[in-house]
């Protein structure tokens, strides 16, 4: 090749590009992962997490009767999500009281993430080390790749908006990084009988870093304001809500330091947070009669893991060690203005954790991953002090066009603390609930397709769930009788035509035991989606239809969207959401009337906006 | 067109290389960097990896500054503050998310450097 054979613009464009691609073909050894890269957030105007997750294989996002993000649940009235773990870079965005912190980040914004990654079924360790079925974790941009800064304000249906702004730079040989923002996402409303029932959020964001090569010090900050939606007095009879609020103020500092050429690091997080739920009703028969409630959760935690890799031969070993404490605190609740106090059985937990995972390379194309893991819990109070195991055992081949990966797994989840100490439902005798299961992924890539083949099958034990047993007792958490079996099936396939022009499509299948009929529920699903490019315009089209295995329907989520870039800092947008109104939607029970209720999980919306970059 | 297996690492070699024999003359120059940069060490052949600084006819630079020994070499840094540094020729940095490549025309007219027509868009 002579010295200037390369053309410049085609190489640069050409660089970023394959950039941008070299994840998708990453990490092979961590289990099955759907990854959304930064030029694909930016085309699809990706706002939240709740536009990824929404067309996720298996699962799809939905939520719960606070309208918060519950993703796993297979009912409206409880939270069970535990399963699910997010990431921010290296930490866990958690709630010391359920576990994950699904709830409160399931769909938050995405105007600081410079790219995703979703692993579904059980990953690698060192994606994670809380046990999980599925793992998100989320990259922020760095001043490495984007010194500058951002502005973006978009305006949407029902008076929504959101403002952000990034800047990051570097200075000696320290980067940082800030983002503010706040996103107000006003929701369809609906009035069931005469209940108001309204999801609108407020949220303020601010993420901050500062890092050296080895060392990152960050704080996430995040004040919400949302309608509480149904508010936790679905078993009352006889009443409407008129109004309900609930508050989140969230904080955390972290770090993480890697040491001896990066075989070794340290990571450290604190987080404290508050959430305070107000409820007002009304007497149907007497509306002079009104009712008013409040609680206040605080919550805290402290985590420090030090994972270390050595390399001998062909094996990689990572040893992993994790103690986190947290502390939550249901404080006495008022009733009427009369204070209720709340007796917690227990108010905080301390949990050790160790894994050791050997990635062992047979040859150039073979591999074998075993990890194991045990955990122990110290919980004050007379409450049941589980110890948790985790085993994974993969199989890896990796050709050059053909990889395939056979995953078993066996593991405990501990209960959870609010599914014992919740004044309603909580329950001290519910045992840890294990999780059985195989996955089997095939993927051949050509020169411009990728093709996913995925097949699973588990079988759940001692699934935690709220039931009235004896018939007519107080409903309360309880280890379901029955093993649940799930299989679950996709195909995914992803043509690049050009270099700026996508298709991707999915066919999903899942067949699983319901967990309260102990029918079989069958759930399909089909993703169809185009990014293309022409000329100064990004055009984004996405078909998204479910028939859940649950509630509601075959539903059609239609969304498309466009980018002008007048410059090349410089642009204009035009998103729609739901477009036909047919999106998937949740079915929520009225005791009153004893009939379902349909409400949107996505609303129909439209955004308009524009982005500037300094 | 293959897309899916173009390499990020081997581009990115490909550009530096580009820029390394648009500063100097020498056939297959010498080019040294402090900290490891896996595209510069993937099988060079327009150039050669050196490991230590005085033997070097480049240095790539990774920190906010190079030892007083180094400065007098062709330095080419990589992020767009190396910029402000006088003894830097260019820099080849990701700015906004996106790469980009910059040379410093009062210092290739200093050392009688002149650009192909082709690189001549990357000159500030």
């Amino acid at each position: 090749m002579t010295l200037f054979a390369y053309d410049m613009p085609t190489l640069i464009e050409d660089y970023q590009q394959a950039s941008e691609l070299s994840l998708k073909t990453k990490n092979e050894n961590a289990g099955n992962l759907v990854i959304y890269t930064r030029d694909d957030l930016e085309r699809m105007q990706a706002l939240t997490l709740k536009d990824l997750l929404k067309t996720l294989r298996y699962f799809s996002y939905s939520e719960n009767k606070l309208a918060q993000g519950d993703m796993l649940n297979l009912d409206s009235f409880s939270n069970q999500s535990n399963g699910i773990r997010l990431y921010l870079n290296e930490h866990e965005l958690l709630s010391p009281l359920y576990g994950s912190g699904f709830s409160n980040f399931g769909d938050m914004e995405l105007g600081f993430i410079d790219h995703v990654e979703i692993y579904t079924g059980f990953p690698s360790f060192e994606f994670g080390i809380a046990p999980a079925t599925v793992v998100i974790r989320l990259y922020t941009k760095t001043a490495k790749h984007d010194e500058g800064g951002k502005v973006k304000l978009l305006g949407g249906t029902y008076g929504s908006h959101l403002a952000s702004a990034y800047y990051t730079d570097s200075f000696d040989d320290f980067d940082y990084f800030a983002y503010v923002g706040e996103y107000n996402n006003d929701r369809k409303s609906y009035n069931n009988d005469g209940s108001n029932l309204n999801r609108d959020q407020n949220r303020k964001r601010f993420y901050g870093s500062l890092s050296t090569e080895n060392h990152t010090f960050e704080v996430h900050a995040v004040k919400s304001d949302n309608d509480a939606f149904m508010g936790n007095f679905d078993e009352t009879h006889n009443f409407n809500i008129v109004d309900n609020s609930l508050e989140h103020n969230y904080i955390s500092v972290s770090s993480y330091s890697e040491f001896m050429d990066k075989s070794l690091d340290l990571k450290l997080l604190y987080t404290s947070q508050n959430s305070e739920i107000e409820e007002n009703l009304r007497l149907k028969r007497n509306t002079a009669i009104n009712i008013s409630s409040y609680d206040k959760t605080q919550e805290d935690s402290f985590t420090a893991s030090l994972e270390k890799k050595w390399q001998l031969n062909a094996h990689t070993l990572s040893l992993g060690l994790q103690y986190r404490y947290k502390s939550f605190d249901i404080e006495d609740g008022t009733f009427n203005g009369t204070s209720t106090p709340f007796n917690q059985t227990f108010d905080n937990e301390q949990i050790y954790s160790i894994y050791l995972q050997d990635l062992y390379q047979l040859n150039e194309n073979n591999a074998l991953v075993f990890s194991i893991m045990g955990q122990s819990y110290k919980r004050g109070g007379n409450v049941d002090e589980p110890t948790p195991s985790q085993l994974r055992l993969g199989y890896i081949y990796t050709g050059t066009n053909f990889s395939a990966k056979t995953t078993l797994s066996s593991q405990e989840f501990a209960v959870e603390p609010y599914m014992i100490i919740d004044a309603r439902n909580g329950n001290t005798n519910l045992k840890s609930e294990r999780y059985n299961s195989i996955a089997q992924e095939f993927i051949y890539v050509t020169n411009a397709t990728i093709n996913n083949l995925i097949f699973s099958y588990a079988r759940l034990s001692d699934y935690p769930l709220i039931t009235n047993r004896p018939v007519g007792g107080t409903p309360r958490w309880e280890n379901s009788d029955e093993d649940l079996d799930i299989f679950t099936s996709t195909y995914e396939f992803t043509y690049l035509y050009s270099k700026k022009d996508k298709l991707e499509f999915s066919l999903n299948y899942s067949y699983a035991d319901s967990v309260y009929t102990q029918d079989k529920a069958k759930a399909l699903s089909s993703l169809l989606r185009s990014l293309n490019t022409f000329g100064k315009f990004d055009i984004f089209n996405e078909f998204w239809v479910i028939d859940p295995a649950y509630y509601s329907s075959i539903r059609l989520d239609y969304s498309a969207g466009v980018i002008y870039h007048a410059t090349q800092d410089f642009s204009l947008q035009l998103k729609g959401e739901n477009i036909f109104d047919r999106a998937q939607e949740r079915d929520y029970y009225d005791i009153n009337n004893q009939k379902f209720f349909s409400m949107s999980v996505i609303d129909p919306k439209i955004w308009f906006g524009l982005e500037y970059l300094f | 067109m293959s897309l899916l297996f173009a390499d990020d690492v081997e581009i990115e070699k490909n550009i530096y290389e580009t820029i390394f024999l648009a500063l100097v003359k020498t056939e297959k120059p010498n080019v040294y960097s402090k900290d490891t940069i896996e595209s510069l060490g993937l099988r060079p052949a327009l150039f050669t990896q050196v490991y230590k600084c005085s033997q070097a006819d480049i240095v790539v630079m990774t920190k906010s500054s190079i030892p007083k020994s180094c400065q007098d070499k062709v330095v080419v840094g990589t992020r767009y503050r190396h910029l402000r540094k006088p003894y830097v020729y260019g820099a080849f940095f990701w700015q906004k998310g996106r790469p980009n490549i910059l040379f410093k025309r009062t210092k290739l007219k200093e050392n009688n450097i002149v650009l192909t027509s082709k690189l001549i868009d990357y000159m500030e």
